[in-house]
């Protein structure tokens, strides 16, 4: 044996040599691009958990939201969830006889904001929805808004409206002839922008003639039916006499 | 009887086993070579397909919860409508300055015996006022009062006419910020 392995030496190192230089070989063909794999795959699983756990976190802080049991009855009264023109009237019925003026004539119009339905896009199809057609729907949200109002005021407020820009809107215009002295005339301006009803006066017109006014008021009152899911129980509007 | 005594290193011997090391060790650091190379892919393919899965699924069920999140999250759900009406309320009450508080505040710079006739506003702040004064001074003066307003943006007189023997009635158009950002 000693003396085989003392005549095969030099091939013996050799082969030693060979197998040495196949293994590298195999090594860095092989193994290493398998460890850069494994490295690469193991920061994207870290990567995909931490977004997990960030979604997770998320969700678990959202929580169904309740109105509170105090302001329960007067919650949507400032912006209800249907046009309630009835209670529009009676509240103007009240301020007439507390600023002291007489209505002559009262004009309702509601205005339809369909913006929504002619969109044709429904919640639950959100999922099928990319990104491109999520902007456009953000787009024909907006327009339920420049139909109400105009572009200088959408600019003034679109950080406020950010939020809330995909709320339907409905307004429900009011015009109101009336008179009375200037007091009682401002008075009567004045009560009706402070009513519990949001409302904004599109218009306030007045002649005098012998210190009474004939005065013309335009109100703009307005609605959504986006909450009118999440009113609790039986709270339709009932008026009565008192 | 003749003794030979050799003290010296058995040099053949050595050499022979110096022999036999060095490809003994060769031959055992190969095969320990070959069973690392070995058992590093073995281990690195199954843990490469292992974390593959694993990365798949939690792929998956990210999805799932961003799904999750984008339905409670998108319009007006359970989970933001009293957020969303509260914000609603608060824009439509902080758009436009109220009528009757710009009304006040015109008519504070009104000279003494002055009767407003007319008066026309609306919410895009556009104000037309027809205003007897008791001279044309008193016109002047007001116009000048309105136009170091800060609310105003622009006040002209277009017409002052003499109706009584001594009133002067004018016709004034006032351009002002309606909106309460403006004033901000």
């Amino acid at each position: 044996m000693k003396e085989w392995v003392k005549a095969k030496q030099q091939t013996i190192l050799l082969m030693i040599l060979l197998l040495l230089v196949l293994l590298a070989a195999i090594q860095f063909s092989l193994v290493r691009p398998l460890q850069l794999e494994h490295t690469a795959k193991e920061q994207e699983w870290q990567a995909t958990n931490s977004e997990v756990k960030k979604a997770e976190s998320v969700i678990n802080q959202l929580q169904p939201q309740a109105v509170d049991p105090k302001k329960k009855d007067s919650f949507f009264s400032s912006v209800p969830p249907r046009a309630h023109v009835e209670q529009l009237i009676a509240d103007l019925e009240r301020i007439e006889h507390s600023a002291n003026v007489t209505v002559s004539n009262l004009t309702i119009s509601l205005l339809s904001n369909d913006v929504e339905e002619q969109s044709g896009i429904q919640e639950s199809q959100i999922e099928e929805l990319n990104q491109s057609q999520l902007n456009e729907l953000d787009h024909k949200d907006y327009r339920m808004w420049e139909g109400i109002f105009s572009n200088d005021v959408i600019t003034a407020m679109s950080s406020e409206l950010e939020e809330i820009h995909h709320l339907t809107l409905s307004p429900v215009d009011v015009n109101v002839q009336f008179t009375g002295d200037e007091e009682a005339v401002t008075l009567f301006v004045e009560e009706v922008e402070n009513m519990r009803r949001a409302v904004h006066i599109q218009n306030f017109t007045y002649t005098t003639n012998n210190s009474q006014l004939t005065a013309n008021v335009w109100i703009r009152a307005y609605y959504s039916e986006d909450f009118e899911e999440f009113i609790e129980g039986e709270q339709g509007l009932v008026l009565s006499r008192d | 009887m003749k003794i030979n005594i050799d003290l010296l290193p058995q040099k053949t011997e050595r050499k022979d086993s110096t022999v036999l090391i060095i490809p003994v060790a060769g031959a055992v650091m190969i095969f320990l070579l070959a069973i690392y190379v070995t058992v590093s892919f073995i281990h690195l393919s199954s843990s490469v397909a292992k974390l593959g899965a694993n990365v798949e699924e939690q792929t998956a069920y990210l999805d799932e919860l961003n799904v999750e999140l984008l339905e409670k999250q998108t319009g007006t759900t359970a989970y933001n409508f009293v957020d969303h009406y509260t914000q609603l309320e608060h824009v439509l009450h902080s758009i436009y300055q109220d009528a009757t508080v710009i009304r006040k505040e015109l008519f504070s710079f009104l000279p003494t015996e002055t009767e407003v006739n007319e008066y026309d506003y609306d919410h895009a702040g556009n104000v037309t006022m027809v205003v007897t004064f008791s001279s044309k001074e008193d016109a002047a003066i007001y116009l000048n009062r309105l136009l170091h307003v800060d609310m105003v943006m622009d006040a002209k007189i277009e017409t002052i006419s003499l109706v009584e023997q001594n009133g002067f009635r004018s016709l004034l158009h006032v351009e002002l910020n309606s909106l309460v950002g403006d004033k901000q």
